[in-house]
């Protein structure tokens, strides 16, 4: 739970001091005393969990967890806190878009186990692009439609055509880190080729060069020669498919 | 009518510069950008800007040490300033580790457009 950052959101003083004992022996946390606050604090900063009341006044739990979601401040798991009182089912709250519903008053260990549960579900893997499954086609044309969704078809062109010039520059500059067994230059050149290639969509050079920046890392400068002429290929045939103006006609 | 946003991104691609200042410009923000992380510090302190996207892997600076950098800057509107990180994350952090260095989010490079665009109107509007 260390470093993480809870919302608090509890008209009532007493209950709101033992949550931030509570909770404050194992991370750091800000306290609302009703919905507008809460709304207000997330604006401005980003929580990790969120502990919600469900009666309080000026704006009550539900209205508040609807308005976070609706205004998509927060995508954090967002708790009940309720009385025994008010006779709803965990099911109902879970319904209503709550993550869990706890109830008051609180069991101390129950209470924390189940933030701990919940915390641990933002620690969210970010997948590593390399890892990422691409087509192996020349162009993809998905990535192009979304391209001209934004720019008109003759800066995308032109965008392409900056993009050879480029990797033409690049192709010379690589020749000679090979000569020269520059691993670092190499590694650098192919870093920017590999973010440019997965951009644009062209993903067999992407493909390739993804291979070249792992073997020249390793220096397996067999594969880095035995690839690089496989790039030059693949650069003809990535020419030649965009002088066919076709493509463009999406 | 409220004011013009004004992004800046740091990036060392200018293809992806490029592409970038369209789609911001398809939404009426304004954009400029820095090609190292020493840039973006410098172009801060001249200048106000309403949101940073940043690249992690550039030369001279990178977007880590610049975005923690940025978090230590005296003035306060300049130091809580959202920070997006944009990277292909071959160092393999967790959202967590992201947000522990300073940045409000992550975006996965090769760049998802429509998610660039979703992600700063989220934290301009």
């Amino acid at each position: 739970m260390k470093g993480k950052k809870v919302l608090i959101v509890e008209d009532n003083d007493l209950n709101r001091k033992l949550f931030e004992n509570l909770i404050g022996q194992y991370c750091s946390y800000k306290s609302a005393i009703n919905g507008i606050e809460a709304i207000e604090l997330l604006k401005k900063e980003s929580f990790d969990l969120i502990l919600m009341d469900i009666q309080m006044p000026k704006m009550d739990g539900i209205s508040a967890l609807k308005k976070i979601r609706q205004l998509e401040l927060s995508d954090c798991p967002i708790l009940a806190v309720s009385a025994n009182a008010e006779k709803s089912s965990t099911a109902e709250f879970l319904e209503m878009g709550f993550d869990d519903f706890l109830t008051k008053p609180i069991r101390a260990n129950l209470f924390l186990e189940t933030l701990k549960t919940h915390l641990k579900k933002t620690e969210k893997e970010i997948p590593n692009s390399d890892q990422l499954e691409v087509p192996n086609v020349i162009l993809d044309k998905n990535i192009i439609s979304q391209l001209t969704k934004y720019n008109c078809k003759e800066t995308v062109k032109s965008i392409l055509n900056d993009f050879i010039l480029e990797f033409n520059d690049f192709i010379k500059k690589s020749e000679n880190a090979i000569k020269l067994k520059n691993s670092g230059e190499l590694a650098a050149i192919f870093h920017i080729l590999k973010g440019n290639s997965g951009t644009l969509g062209a993903n067999s050079i992407y493909l390739i060069t993804k291979d070249l920046e792992a073997s020249t890392k390793k220096e397996d400068w067999l594969k880095i020669e035995k690839l690089f002429s496989k790039l030059k290929k693949e650069k003809k045939l990535f020419e030649n498919f965009l002088s066919e103006e076709a493509i463009f006609e999406i | 009518m409220s004011k013009q946003k004004k992004i800046l991104v740091g990036e060392d691609s200018s293809i992806i510069i490029n592409l970038t200042r369209s789609v911001l410009a398809f939404e009426n923000y304004e954009m400029k950008a820095a090609r190292n992380g020493k840039q973006v510090l410098e172009m801060l302190e001249k200048e106000d800007f309403d949101l940073i996207l940043m690249d992690l892997s550039m030369p001279v600076l990178d977007g880590i040490e610049c975005t923690k950098a940025i978090r230590a800057l005296s003035d306060p509107i300049k130091s809580n300033l959202p920070i997006i990180a944009i990277s292909g994350n071959i160092n393999n952090y967790t959202i967590d580790e992201f947000r522990k260095i300073g940045f409000n989010e992550f975006i996965q490079k090769p760049l998802d457009f429509d998610m660039v665009l979703a992600t700063v109107k989220k934290y301009l509007s």
